[in-house]
């Protein structure tokens, strides 16, 4: 193998085009996951399920619409401007629809009859989070803390894993040659910081590297399962470490 | 790299309102014919995966796709491989449309499927279980009043 090929099997490049593109991508996608957030903590639970369902099945409406060359004003502009081409191609807003159903998923688990006597065991300590104590658990469920854990690294680490892998990613993982060593380390950088939020630090630290475990795996849809990773992790954490 | 670049054709074809066909992998021989009666122009090319999924340039995949690439007159018009077919509607060929949906089949995936099954279960699990923990309409006062 040549000294050129020998380089380029082991150091990641990215397009210019491509580099534009995730940034605006993964912006948009923060802005989707934070405004989620933020109806959640104002309007609770209940109310922000049926919002982010009724959003998700728009969403395949429109994507299914999108497929079959329907022009939809503002949603087909928005997607050549934000979508990866291949999602164009078999799946428009398909990273929208994941991240909808990682957040559904977090959001509706203590819904689940059985599971719900489960919840009930987690205990809602907001004196050791920074979140928590600030809007000192206002109306909050027990899995309300574990919910908002699972969704901020969803929204935030997973960007900046995106945006700094594409920018300044050079190493790729052995057993995934699509993502960098630089962007998983990012991620797990803001995931712990997003997480410590709503978790002490040490329970921050063990569901950031899950999360960034779960986010270096290939043929696995991050979006999807971060926010369950981080929330089961949180869970099991509140039960059993604290 | 041969042909168009996977970027601009879809991004292109998407523009023009394109429609896609999936559902089980043909052989293009039989659609190559069926376009090279005069009307259409073709090219085939083989494009390397990362050429198609467009993330990575960088040799780790070696996986090889067959992609019939469609031009009327100048113009693009389609993107067909053996398992999936775009075809630009601008075309206005009804022949074309139903040769292509008849060896392609009705362009829904099982994915979509997936999506919608999941999304009604979660709707029946909050609709049958859940109770509104707040006032919808008590807290979008209190925002209107801030």
């Amino acid at each position: 193998m040549s000294k050129k090929s020998e380089k380029s099997s082991t150091i990641l490049q990215f397009p210019e085009e491509q580099k534009i593109l995730e940034l605006g991508r993964k912006s948009f996608h923060t802005l989707i996951g934070s405004t989620v957030i933020t109806i959640f903590i104002i309007f609770g639970r209940y109310y922000t399920t049926l919002i982010v369902l009724t959003a998700l099945l728009v969403g395949i409406l429109l994507s299914e619409l999108a497929l079959r060359g329907v022009r939809i004003p503002v949603i087909t502009d928005a997607l050549v401007v934000f979508d990866r081409p291949e999602d164009i191609r078999f799946r428009p807003g398909f990273g929208v629809m994941t991240l909808f159903v990682g957040f559904t998923t977090v959001l509706v688990f203590p819904y689940i009859p059985l599971v719900s006597t489960l919840v009930q065991g987690i205990p809602l300590d907001c004196r050791n989070s920074i979140l928590g104590s600030a809007i000192r658990c206002w109306k909050m469920d027990q899995w309300a803390l574990v919910t908002i854990g699972g969704m901020l690294p969803a929204a935030f680490a997973d960007s900046a894993s995106t945006i700094g892998g594409v920018y300044l990613g050079k190493h790729k993982w052995p057993h995934n040659k699509r993502k960098s060593i630089e962007g998983s380390l990012l991620n797990l950088f803001f995931a712990i910081a997003v997480i410590s939020l709503v978790a002490p630090l040490r329970l921050a630290v063990i569901a950031g590297f899950f999360v960034m475990l779960v986010e270096s795996m290939p043929h696995v849809d991050d979006n999807m399962n971060i926010p369950i990773v981080s929330a089961t992790v949180l869970a099991i954490g509140f039960m059993f470490l604290i | 790299m041969s042909g168009p670049s996977y970027y601009e054709l879809n991004k292109e074809l998407f523009k023009k309102n394109l429609v896609r066909y999936s559902w089980r992998p043909q052989g293009l021989d039989e659609i190559e014919a069926f376009l090279k009666d005069g009307r259409y122009r073709t090219e085939k090319i083989t494009r390397h995966l990362w050429d198609t999924t467009w993330y990575v340039r960088d040799g780790s995949f070696l996986v090889l796709e067959d992609t019939l690439v469609v031009y009327k007159g100048d113009r693009k018009v389609g993107d067909i491989t053996g398992s999936k077919a775009f075809i630009s509607k601008e075309i206005g060929d009804e022949r074309l449309f139903n040769f292509i949906k008849e060896r392609y089949g009705k362009p829904i995936s099982a994915r979509t499927a997936a999506f919608v099954f999941f999304t009604l279960t979660l709707f029946a699990i909050t609709l049958l279980f859940a109770r509104p923990d707040r006032d919808f309409f008590e807290i979008l006062r209190g925002l209107i009043r801030i």
